[in-house]
């Protein structure tokens, strides 16, 4: 059975690459543990429910500003709509889900469509044992920071 | 070049297509009863040549002259086409048969009445029998058969028909023995192939109903890994999940089914040796890379996990060479299997836990825990308070991270936690080559968070444990409550306190009733209960008098059991007058036994003693309606003489007075 850590490592690959493809530099920063029921601080989130030898959730959450911002990066244009935003956060997290899976290949699992979760102090209820998930921040250029949100759990 | 190529088979194709259509008259194989289609095929064939023989009739009589009988020709043609397309859309080969009989024999008839061409006319009789049995199976292809060779032998014998046809006697016995002939051979051979159909029906049916109720899969599949949609088991599709096998192979359900392209890689190896057949057949089957593999499957538009076994076989048929393949769906067994080994594992961590637990004193373990639970929260938090990654700054927090991850391990490794120590020193290396990175970045920490949080859940798992043996321990002193010895001595003091009007308490928090043997229970409850008893007879004082003395107005009785030196001690405590040794000394005056000793001069520890002996009864001091009592002596003689303990006493005059029972083990 491959620990935690094992399986964290790809995704966080992946989030570097999915980024870096839309030509949008990003700094990792160190990785925290937080609460599960704790209130997200962010207004928007694009979650990626996983399935099969891996379980958990992939989250990327970030303010309002930062997915536009992203989205415009992304689209290579100013003038985005929210469901362009939508459209667009939702990409990324496939992505990454998608890109980390390659990476996991003797790892049988499935990944759901993914969700758009919008609204100040949401919470998100994760279904892994423990009661912390792992937190990564991105730092864009400009200071503005977006995060990845990893629970993750072998299943064999 | 080509282009052509494919421009011409494209159009050869395109002709096998229509033309199997047209004589099929568009059933596709599976769809009908094997022998019904055939029928229609037939029934096509006739009436396709019966066409082109009524055209070329048609127009040689046109030739002729002959109007009315070239019109009556095409007539028939018209007809024939009709059911054709009668056929084509009802299929009932019953109708069509009869009418292309029918019309046969009105061809014949006509033939022999006009004698055709040369007077050859009437051998076309002889092709009536065939297919008269042929289209309407034996009974009513003899029946046609017997009214054509009756009417045409009439027509033949006499003179019924036109002049221009001539039939001289010797001729036409001719033409009825060979009609007879081919007749006669047409019932044989239909009725021995009708025979020999029923028994190839019946075997059919057979293995039919077998392959519709195994519950195993079953099917055959060729060199090519093409699944035979025909020969399959009804369970295999729902096995499978799929509703037709058409054009399928083996490996598009792996495919299909989110097989590991490496699984499938080695299935391919492995069906090819099955194929090959030079491995002995047990050996294969062990090395069989399907003899369970899980598979992904979307049923009712939701995802599926399914375990299946399969098994390979090399057969051949007609020939070729196919595998007989059975599998089977053991999702039940392996999920069971699994959860088996994992309880097992988890059961096998926690009874270590507990096993530490027990072995160590449980506030040590609650320490550890509070204090590991600080010490990952406060890597956690220097973490995420820092926003500098220069690489001094980022060594120094793997540095702190080192030392707290250390200390945790140290207090683990006291504790016997193993488990823990084993994932802390997983830790403890990763930072350990961390801190002295020179070009560490903030990424490296992932690895560092990943395995905090997995220690935490071990922590986790030990503070559930506690609270479980906390909660086990809670249930224990509330079964205690229980005890009928228990039971007895409150419900004693309750009674007690009720007639005398006293409100004694009675403390057995340091009681144990589960270190009292059962053969010392008896005993016990029944001492106990005389004790009490005397605490009530000499012992408490009016309420009015203990608040004098300052004491508490409610009396207490404690009782404590301890187990030291592989002795059990049994104190029992009251805070009541104490023993009197005047009294004592004046009681024993009255008694015959002690006459001509020296009470006066006897000392106290002595003079204590003298409660024990036989006669030394207190009872009439007590309730006449509690004389239970063992009495003091017998619980003297019980525990000292038989039981080989000891009873010592313990008095504070006027404070309180204490029995100290002890027992061997």
């Amino acid at each position: 059975m491959k620990s935690t850590t094992d399986l964290a490592r790809p995704f966080v690959d992946a989030a570097k690459d999915v980024f870096n493809s839309f030509n949008i530099e990003t700094r990792t920063g160190i990785s925290v543990l937080i609460d599960k029921q704790a209130e997200n601080v962010c207004d928007l989130s694009g979650i990626i429910g996983l399935s099969g030898d891996a379980v958990g959730a992939v989250v990327v959450s970030m303010e309002g500003e930062v997915a536009k911002l992203i989205t415009q990066k992304a689209l290579s244009k100013d003038d985005v709509s929210k469901e362009e935003i939508d459209d667009a956060i939702g990409e990324i997290v496939n992505m990454i889900a998608g890109n980390a899976k390659e990476g996991l290949e003797e790892y049988r699992i499935v990944i759901s469509l993914p969700t758009m979760v919008g609204g100040k102090n949401h919470t998100i209820s994760w279904r892994t044992d423990g009661n912390k998930i792992i937190s990564i921040s991105f730092r864009m250029e400009g200071g503005k920071t977006f995060y990845l949100l990893l629970a993750l759990e072998a299943s064999r | 070049m080509n282009k052509l190529g494919e421009a011409i088979g494209g159009a050869f194709n395109l002709i096998k297509n229509l033309i199997v259509d047209f004589f099929t008259s568009g059933t596709k194989e599976n769809e009908l009863d094997y022998n019904k289609r055939n029928k229609i095929i037939f029934i096509n064939i006739a009436m396709f040549i019966s066409i082109f023989v009524l055209v070329y009739f048609s127009v040689t009589r046109l030739a002729e002259k002959e109007y009315i009988l070239s019109s009556f020709e095409l007539a028939f043609v018209g007809l024939i086409i009709f059911f054709l397309w009668y056929l084509r859309k009802t299929r009932k080969t019953t109708v069509t048969s009869l009418v292309t009989v029918s019309a046969l024999f009105a061809l014949c008839v006509y033939l022999i009445y006009t004698g055709g061409s040369y007077n050859s006319g009437s051998y076309w009789i002889f092709a009536f029998p065939i297919i008269a049995i042929t289209f309407l199976g034996a009974r009513g292809g003899i029946i046609y058969g017997i009214i054509m060779l009756i009417i045409g032998a009439t027509m033949m014998y006499t003179d019924l028909h036109l002049e221009t046809a001539n039939y001289y006697e010797y001729r036409t016995n001719v033409s009825i023995g060979v009609y007879l002939l081919i007749f006669l051979m047409a019932i044989t051979y239909e009725v021995a192939n009708n025979y020999s159909n029923k028994r190839l029906m019946a075997v059919k049916n057979e293995i039919q109903s077998i392959l519709d109720n195994i519950q195993d899969g079953v099917f055959l599949m060729d060199r090519n890994y093409l699944i035979q949609s025909t020969s399959c088991s009804k369970s295999l599709f729902d096995i499978l999940n799929k509703e037709s096998f058409e054009n399928y192979t083996f490996f598009d359900f792996l495919k299909d089914s989110n097989t590991l392209e490496k699984t499938c890689e080695s299935v391919k190896a492995h069906l090819h040796e099955v194929f090959e057949g030079n491995i002995d057949e047990e050996l294969l089957e062990d090395i069989n890379p399907l003899s369970s593999i899980g598979i992904d499957m979307i049923k009712n538009e939701e995802l599926i996990k399914r375990h299946l076994n399969f098994k390979f076989k090399k057969i051949n048929k007609d020939g070729k060479p196919f595998l007989l393949v059975n599998v089977k769906d053991i999702t039940k067994e392996v999920l069971l299997g699994e959860k088996l080994e994992k309880e097992i594992e988890e059961g096998d961590n926690q009874i270590k836990y507990i096993n530490q637990i027990i072995n160590t004193e449980i506030k040590l373990v609650k320490e550890f825990i509070t204090e590991s639970v600080i010490d990952l929260d406060d890597i956690n938090t220097e973490f995420g308070n820092n926003s500098d990654d220069t690489t001094k700054v980022l060594q120094d927090l793997a540095s702190m991270a080192f030392q707290k991850i250390h200390n945790i391990k140290g207090n683990a490794g006291i504790l016997g936690f193993e488990n823990i120590v084993n994932k802390l020193h997983n830790t403890e290396e990763i930072v350990k080559d961390l801190r002295k990175k020179d070009d560490i970045i903030a990424e490296d920490f992932l690895e560092i968070t990943t395995e905090i949080q997995e220690i935490g859940i071990e922590i986790n798992k030990i503070e559930e444990i506690i609270k479980k043996l906390e909660s086990y321990k809670l249930d224990e002193e509330k079964a205690s409550m229980n005890d009928p010895v228990i039971l007895t001595i409150t419900s004693c003091i309750d009674k007690l306190n009720d007639s005398r009007s006293m409100n004694v308490k009675l403390n057995i928090e340091r009681f144990n009733i589960h270190l009292i043997k059962d053969v010392y229970r008896k005993l016990f409850k029944d001492s106990l209960i005389q004790l009490i008893r005397n605490s009530f007879a000499h012992g408490f004082e009016e309420k009015e008098e203990r608040i004098a003395k300052g004491k508490n107005p409610d009396g207490c009785i404690e009782i404590i059991s301890y187990v030291e030196d592989e002795k059990l001690f049994v104190i029992y405590k009251d805070d009541g007058k104490g023993l009197n040794i005047n009294r004592i000394k004046a009681k024993a005056k009255t008694l015959e036994e002690y006459k001509g000793v020296d009470l006066e001069n006897m000392s106290k520890k002595e003079a204590v003693k003298l409660i024990f002996a036989p006669g030394f009864s207190t009872t009439e001091d007590v309730d006449k309606t509690s004389g239970r009592g063992m009495g003091m002596n017998i619980i003297h003689d019980y525990v000292v003489k038989k039981n080989k303990g000891k009873i010592n006493i313990q008095s504070e005059d006027g404070v309180n007075l204490a029995f100290k029972i002890e027992l061997p083990l």
